[in-house]
């Protein structure tokens, strides 16, 4: 057993490293040089192309308008998704059959509905601000998030909510005061899943927006890409900074993640 | 299930149709209406006159007498083939190495999981920089095989080859999430029981492990499928569909008629061959591993 275990680690240490390891390394290696420069292991580093970023390059505006995107996406799309997940699980109601269908549209494509969108956008006045781009957000990730809901209230016996109801509690405040708090760990990682794909989208913020101060963190990525040529320092000095929320949310919060995909997955 | 206080009528189901109309009144506003207008768009036409005029399928029938889009079809079928091709081998080596519970698989999930927590953008902008002409690693890597720098992206086959591995990096992930899952609810005895009986490993994945995670393989390989063939940042953000048209998917086309050509007639017409043409995917495969993958 102990030459497999010692094959199979070297394997997946293989695995890890070229296909995770090197690219990430080289990413970050390729933001602290002066872009053009080669070779693996660079002595001159500089911080050049992150200065550049954070001055001409108005960086913080970027993550301003990502921060509010997200996290308005999840204020908006977490506590719909709960009251509707918790609909589901819970009831049983006239039309019910009829809302499941709706939980299967997000396997609609996102960017044919797009160009619909933009002209009705267009038409409330909404062109060329945040709010159709928190909204799509919201609106794209809430049928996978209702669905997960769904699968961890299902988890939680209903003995819990019965005994809140006998005791008087009303519907609501059962499931503010009791179902909340039990399926916290779920809410939590629905609400980090939402949080990271918004925080990752760039089509809604392509589509909806067009002045330069809204723009969001992966089109100032791509901002380093002209008609001149890539400026491959900069870029990757983005791209780093913009992946950096998502892994750490997700490196700190993990095992959660883990938990609450396969838990709302497998019912 | 919970009753609700005994009124008359549908005012019984007042709490749960609470709780579930916000999500109809989003869901209804900004997919299912924008989906009407979607079809609408293709099946009307606007005159030089400003008059709308019902077209019926005059712009399906033009666009699939086009050569340029037969190609768009072929590549959205290579494109998600390849990635499947790719992607399921992957995550089925990935989950055993995960779900194998030696030390190192923490380690492992966790690394294999972020392609699929990083921004279809950057990890798009990533294969560029590893395949910079001036100092990509990978040129340099072909360069020494070779002896010459070779540039996949200038040829239509290494192009198509570079967005196909693209996506199965960013694919894969979910495929092992949900494989390893249903891996550990394998129980050991059956596995113990096939090796007394003198099957090798290779027996034992064959006829255990495949057949027992066929459901997660399904379901996974859905997910997999609709999210490849709507990619159009992930494929334009490396190649823009090119060169010429060599890795121009449908969703690249949608995207290029939408927000490059601004021709909104034909990006509608578009949009509903991606609409049908996502429901027949998905038909596809649940017709073909929807019974069989039901009930174990």
């Amino acid at each position: 057993m102990k030459a497999n275990t010692l094959v199979l680690g070297a394997v997946g240490l293989g695995m890890i490293f070229i296909l995770i390891a090197f690219p990430l390394y080289w990413s970050v290696r390729t933001s602290l040089v002066e872009p053009g420069t080669a070779g693996f292991f660079p002595e001159a580093i500089t911080f050049k192309n992150y200065q550049f970023l954070f001055t001409a390059g108005k960086f913080w505006n970027n993550i301003r308008n990502s921060i509010l995107v997200s996290t308005g996406s999840l204020a908006l799309g977490l506590p719909v998704a709960l009251a509707a997940g918790y609909a589901i699980a819970r009831f049983s109601f006239p039309g019910k059959g009829a809302s499941t269908i709706l939980l299967f549209l997000p396997l609609l494509p996102a960017i044919a509905v797009l160009i619909p969108l933009i002209l009705f956008v267009r038409a409330l006045g909404l062109y060329n601000t945040l709010w159709p781009v928190i909204l799509a957000n919201t609106i794209f990730t809430l049928p996978f998030a209702i669905w997960m809901i769904r699968g961890f209230i299902l988890a939680i016996p209903f003995e819990i909510e019965e005994a809140g109801r006998v005791d008087g509690a009303s519907p609501l405040k059962v499931l503010l005061l009791i179902v909340v708090p039990l399926a916290a760990p779920g809410l939590v990682s629905v609400g980090m899943f939402m949080w990271i794909t918004s925080w990752n989208n760039y089509l809604f913020s392509f589509a909806f927006t067009v002045s330069p101060d809204l723009q969001i963190v992966p089109a100032a990525i791509l901002g380093f890409i002209s008609a001149w040529g890539v400026n491959y320092g900069g870029l990757n000095a983005a791209a780093v900074l913009a992946s950096l929320p998502p892994l750490i949310l997700f490196l700190a919060f993990q095992k959660l993640f883990i938990q609450g995909m396969l838990a709302g997955s497998i019912k | 299930m919970p009753q609700t206080a005994k009124k008359r009528g549908l005012a019984r189901y007042a709490f749960p149709y609470a709780l579930v109309s916000p999500t109809i009144v989003l869901l209804t506003g900004f997919l299912i209406f924008p989906l009407l207008a979607l079809f609408y768009y293709g099946f009307h036409e606007t005159a030089i006159d400003g008059g709308i005029e019902f077209v019926g399928f005059k712009s399906f029938v033009d666009l699939f007498s086009e050569s340029r889009f037969r190609l768009d079809i072929l590549n959205t079928v290579i494109y998600l083939c390849g990635n499947l091709a790719i992607s399921i081998p992957l995550g089925y080596i990935t989950a055993i190495l995960v779900s194998s519970g030696f030390r190192l698989a923490g380690l492992m999930r966790t690394t294999f999981i972020i392609p699929w927590v990083m921004a279809p953008v950057v990890s798009a902008l990533l294969v560029r920089t590893l395949l910079n002409p001036t100092d990509g690693p990978i040129i340099a890597l072909f360069t020494w095989i070779y002896g010459e720098p070779v540039y996949p992206t200038l040829t239509a086959g290494g192009s198509m080859a570079v967005i196909v591995l693209h996506s199965a990096w960013r694919s894969f992930p979910l495929i092992m999430l949900l494989l390893a899952a249903s891996m550990t609810s394998i129980s050991r005895e059956v596995y113990e029981a096939a090796r007394l009986d003198g099957a090798g490993r290779w027996q034992q994945f064959w006829y255990i492990t495949l057949p027992l995670t066929k459901a997660a393989l399904f379901s996974s390989m859905l997910a997999i499928s609709v999210f490849t063939i709507h990619d159009a940042e992930g494929v334009f953000a490396v190649t823009r569909g090119g060169p010429g048209n060599a890795t121009e998917t449908v969703a690249v086309r949608l995207f290029k008629e939408a927000f490059v050509s601004f021709n909104i007639g034909q990006a509608a017409t578009l949009g509903v061959v991606l609409v049908v043409l996502s429901i027949l995917i998905i038909a596809i495969q649940v017709l073909v591993f929807g019974r069989r993958g039901q009930g174990e």
